[in-house]
């Protein structure tokens, strides 16, 4: 049972479980949305600032619903051979242990590795890797609070445009990401709760670089009509228009804030 | 990225050396390729490269209990360094030795994400080094005694997870993080809990919350010196790689010392290692009596 012993951090106990609570006096029942604050078709408010961390090239802090994440940019910088005619982009998501509930022991955590596939993925077509031979392009996000994994796939993708930009690396747009899903009662949800997630009968995730109309990325699970799973990209893709007009703007604060020059650099 | 506060000294500095020219842009050179040099030229002024006087300390501010997912947490700036607390708890069985304790795990994480330096994967030496000086402090300190972390005798007891991130690294990273756990542990609330024997569970209240138990509160001040000339206290990422001799040493409430730590030869030019120690201890003393005030503003 006991795996590798970690000699590289404080040793904690081989079994320790999340604290169970009492059982609620009453469940909540599932039924149509009763979304107070926002419609159907409204996401969530993000929060987005560029360039708070010094020490990187580019940088990006992102709040949204119950998700943080910092993101930070480093490069391009040279990288050991052998020779790549393009850039490499190198993507690492990683969960702080306290993130998410329950903990996330270091190790044991395998669900990253599949989130940066999917981010790379969608920022390989907004980055204008051609441009760097020999050189790699380091991102890092660190996640410091999560709710649905979804949520941290879309609001990554937007940090991570936000800190690549922040860096001043050529970009062929900025991509955004949203997730629409559709409940069993047929209403179709933009950036769903947690809660209202484990109520689904499809989900829709997407990038987009909405500047230049195009989608680098589609990931679509569950069951639906193929009007349904139509109407849910539009609506998608409406929804990552709104995001990348946040994002726009953090950026030319950013840039503002730093005297719109790039000479201290 | 230079700070715009650092403009006017560097400035100074190099109207008056005898340096190739005094442009800004060879100014950003001259520091990269002689940093030593560079850093020596402001000290003679009296100033660091970041702006501030030779012996003054970084700001700091505090940031308490933002990450829901965790029980406590902070999340703390000293200057640029940038570090973020959380604190989980978990239940689990006490060990056969010692049926009456609970666990604390303290650990640092300086991730690829906040510095160049830094290569994504497993904790690297630095990190590793500043968590054992961290469990360390809060062993024998009793900041967290583990017998207060019993549930049922011999059954369940609580593991207190303390993991500290840092988002930023502009140098020392072991204060900024000895303040965030601090304040993130003065910020924890456990839920109440209670072992029930016949299914052999712990069960915990979704409404009744109580705060740690918390020992003494020790608190971190580290110098560096350079060229066996300049104390230097709170040294930036810049400033570190130059000080051959570091210092650290770590305050309860009483002012008695938890942790000292020196690494390097002791003593500048004129002063004995001692005095030179001394004088450390009092400058401590002092920023530590600020520190415990925004600390005690935080919560």
């Amino acid at each position: 049972m006991a795996t590798a012993f970690d000699r590289r951090r404080i040793p904690a106990p081989e079994v320790s479980i999340p604290p169970i609570y009492e059982p609620l006096d009453e469940e909540p029942e599932a039924g149509p949305s009763k979304r107070v604050d926002r419609g159907n078709e409204e996401a969530r408010p993000i929060f987005l600032k560029t360039g708070l961390i010094s020490q990187a090239n580019g940088s990006g802090y992102i709040e949204s619903g119950g998700v943080k994440i910092a993101c930070s940019v480093y490069g391009p910088r040279p990288k050991a051979p052998p020779y790549t005619p393009q850039g490499t982009l190198n993507l690492e998501i990683k969960f702080a242990p306290f993130a998410s509930d329950p903990r996330r022991a270091p190790l044991r955590d395998t669900e990253p590795i599949h989130l940066s596939q999917l981010l790379t993925q969608s920022l390989i077509p907004a980055i204008q890797l051609e441009q760097f031979p020999k050189s790699s392009i380091d991102i890092y996000l660190l996640i410091l609070e999560s709710d649905s994994t979804s949520n941290v796939i879309s609001s990554g993708l937007t940090v991570a445009s936000s800190a690549i930009a922040d860096a001043g690396i050529p970009m062929n747009g900025l991509s955004t990401g949203s997730i629409v899903i559709s409940n069993k009662n047929g209403q179709i949800l933009v950036d769903p709760e947690e809660n209202e997630e484990k109520d689904q009968s499809g989900k829709l995730l997407i990038g987009v670089l909405p500047a230049l109309g195009k989608l680098t990325n589609l990931y679509m699970e569950g069951e639906l009509e193929i009007d349904q799973a139509i109407q849910m990209i539009e609506q998608a893709i409406t929804a990552s228009r709104d995001t990348h007009t946040v994002l726009a703007q953090s950026l030319l604060e950013g840039a503002q804030e730093r005297g719109l020059s790039g000479e201290d650099d | 990225m230079a700070a715009t506060k650092a403009d006017q000294p560097a400035a100074q500095a190099f109207e008056s050396s005898a340096g190739p020219s005094s442009t800004p842009a060879s100014a950003e050179v001259f520091k990269k390729l002689h940093p030593s040099q560079y850093l020596s030229r402001f000290l003679n002024k009296g100033y660091r490269p970041d702006g501030r006087k030779i012996r003054d300390w970084r700001d700091v501010s505090i940031n308490v209990g933002s990450i829901t997912t965790a029980h406590g947490s902070s999340l703390i700036r000293m200057g640029d360094t940038t570090m973020v607390c959380g604190i989980k708890a978990e239940v689990a069985e006490p060990t056969a030795q010692s049926l009456n304790e609970g666990y604390v795990v303290p650990n640092i994480d300086l991730p690829a994400l906040c510095s160049p330096n830094f290569k994504p994967g497993p904790p690297g030496d630095e990190a590793q080094t500043y968590s054992n000086w961290l469990n360390d402090l809060i062993v024998s300190s009793r900041t967290l005694p583990p017998s207060s972390l019993v549930i049922s005798h011999g059954k369940a007891v609580w593991v207190i997870y303390i993991d500290v991130v840092c988002i930023n690294y502009d140098g020392n990273a072991f204060d900024a993080a000895v303040l965030a756990v601090m304040a993130a542990l003065q910020n924890t609330r456990l839920p109440k809990a209670r072992y029930d024997e016949e299914s052999g569970r712990t069960i915990c209240s979704r409404t009744e919350m109580y705060p740690l138990q918390l020992g003494s509160i020790p608190l971190s001040c580290s110098f560096g010196i350079f060229d066996s000339t300049h104390l230097l206290p709170d040294p930036t990422s810049y400033e570190s790689p130059l000080l051959p001799t570091t210092i650290s040493i770590a305050l309860d409430e009483k002012n008695q010392a938890c942790l000292i730590r020196q690494e390097g030869l002791g003593g500048t030019q004129g002063k004995s290692g001692e005095r030179v120690l001394g004088e450390t201890w009092s400058l401590a003393e002092e920023r530590i009596k600020e520190l415990r005030e925004i600390l005690q503003d935080s919560i």
